[in-house]
């Protein structure tokens, strides 16, 4: 798959073009069943961003060498004494 | 805030400045004399005292008598030195006094008063012996409620303003469905769990790259400007919420520096703002692209949700059999198999991913009164892939495709027998 970023915003705009030109009388029976099938490529695709990836949260941390790094995030590593308590306060 | 409160944020840091000031004029060793003993001479012409044992000792007395004090007056002859110290009058209508306000004192006060402004000055009432002048030296400087922070918030709000900083068309869009989003926060805070959670609820898909800072105190300005700087040009990063829980004004102070402003301006990448409560709003919330009211509030604006982006998803596919629909009987009959097609790769999910798909099956069942055709028609497709309709468009020997409910299958043509012939 494509980079998914790019290729969810432009699924939906092409999905709302595709949609759209099948609604339409201009196109040939031919056309429309070329459409429809990308149609559903592109829906195939989004489907398969929303529902099976599944986002990490990382850390990025600065190495020794001033390089940044990105880590696992882990949240029990966390010491609060930053006096911050979210919404709740 | 009770002035109270406000000294005890500097208790026990002497100004650097200050005690080196002090010490060059105080290092006799009469002082270390009791005052009578350090006066014992002078009661006749032929012992005088010296004028610096005069007014080492007159400073002593007036430090060893009074306490450090809160004092109330106008701010009058304000001036900045090249040190960084700031002299100044405090007076009301009868009297006044000469201040000084150390440079490591006056850091941290959010800004200058203005001229004529009425303050309360906290301090210890000394002299300068080399003048023999006696003077306030402030260690502490509030104005009336929160005064200062006031005027030092408008002050650099009118100075980005004039800059166009804050101008709305300077203000960028945030990317639809962000891939990938920073967090600029303390790594231990609430605001960090609060944005998880909410990330995670409506965009599971989207993956989170947090950087530390501290988000309060000495150098946390500077901190944040760090983060935000490494993080917005961190390859990946679509956009950048800068956020803190609440707290009060001089632990939200930092999100109201000048660098910090700068910061959130020169960010690459979209930044969204979240500080404090709804109540609390910073410079910073003034010059990022978005503003939110809080943490979580921050989270649902950077990610789209997810049900709304699946329900989209779902009148997609519908408008896509509906659109085929229109095109005939050959359409409907291809529309049916194409929809069944769509229907079983639904199927598959759905048996995968349960209810979630439940609803989306559902909508394409009720739009398939067309599946009854599929079982056993199949569209006879040419290499380039146009629809084979009739027996002339067959030629013996040549391969064509057969677009059957799951698939292709490739054929080759063996015969070729228009109705009515034998």
């Amino acid at each position: 798959m494509p980079e998914p970023l790019d290729d969810f915003e432009t699924a939906l705009a092409e999905l709302e073009r595709i949609v759209a030109a099948l609604d339409s009388d201009e196109i040939g029976l031919d056309e429309a069943m070329a459409l429809f099938e990308e149609g559903i490529l592109h829906v195939n695709a989004a489907n398969r961003l929303l529902e099976e990836t599944r986002g990490k949260v990382e850390e990025l941390i600065t190495k020794s060498t001033g390089e940044p790094n990105e880590v696992e995030f882990d949240p029990s590593e966390a010491e609060d004494d930053s006096g911050d308590d979210g919404d709740r306060s | 805030m009770s002035p109270r409160r406000q000294f005890s944020l500097f208790e026990g840091r002497a100004p650097d400045n200050a005690e080196s000031v002090l010490e060059s004029v105080s290092e006799t060793e009469n002082s270390l004399m009791d005052p009578p003993e350090r006066l014992a001479d002078g009661k006749d012409p032929e012992n005088p005292i010296p004028v610096s044992t005069l007014n080492s000792v007159t400073r002593d007395l007036l430090e060893g008598t009074f306490h450090p004090l809160w004092v109330l007056g106008e701010v009058t002859n304000w001036r900045v030195a090249a040190s960084g110290h700031r002299y100044f009058s405090l007076r009301d209508d009868r009297a006044q006094i000469q201040c000084v306000l150390f440079q490591g004192d006056a850091r941290r006060l959010p800004t200058d008063p203005e001229e004529g402004m009425e303050v309360c000055a906290f301090g210890q009432v000394s002299l300068y012996p080399q003048r023999g002048r006696y003077q306030l030296i402030v260690r502490n400087l509030q104005a009336k409620g929160e005064g200062l922070w006031r005027l030092a918030f408008e002050r650099l709000r009118r100075a980005l303003q004039d800059e166009g900083l804050l101008d709305p068309a300077r203000k960028r869009p945030l990317p639809v469905v962000p891939r990938r989003i920073g967090i600029v926060t303390s790594r231990g805070g609430a605001a960090l769990r609060d944005i998880l959670t909410i990330v995670r609820r409506r965009a599971s898909w989207t993956s989170v790259l947090v950087r530390d800072c501290r988000v309060q105190g000495d150098g946390a300005g500077v901190e944040i400007c760090s983060a935000l700087e490494t993080l917005g040009r961190h390859p990946g990063v679509d956009l950048i919420i800068l956020t803190r829980g609440g707290g009060s004004v001089e632990d939200l102070w930092c999100f109201n520096e000048e660098n910090v402003a700068r910061a959130v301006a020169a960010c690459p990448v979209p930044v969204v703002s979240a500080v404090g409560h709804e109540i609390d709003v910073t410079i910073v919330d003034l010059v990022a692209d978005v503003r939110a009211p809080t943490p979580s509030a921050a989270a649902e604006m950077a990610v789209p949700d997810g049900d709304s982006l699946r329900a989209r998803m779902q009148r997609f596919s519908a408008g896509l059999v509906m659109g085929l629909r229109r095109r005939g009987r050959d359409g409907a009959k291809r529309a049916g198999r194409l929809e069944e097609r769509l229907r079983v790769c639904m199927s598959r999910r759905l048996e995968r991913d349960g209810a979630r798909w439940l609803r989306l099956a559902e909508r394409l069942d009720a739009l398939s009164p067309l599946r009854t055709l599929r079982r056993g028609y199949a569209v006879p497709l040419s290499p380039e892939g146009s629809v084979l309709r009739t027996t002339g468009m067959f030629e013996k020997g040549e391969d064509f495709r057969l677009r059957v409910s799951d698939g292709m299958v490739h054929c080759r043509t063996e015969r070729v027998e228009p109705d009515g012939s034998k």
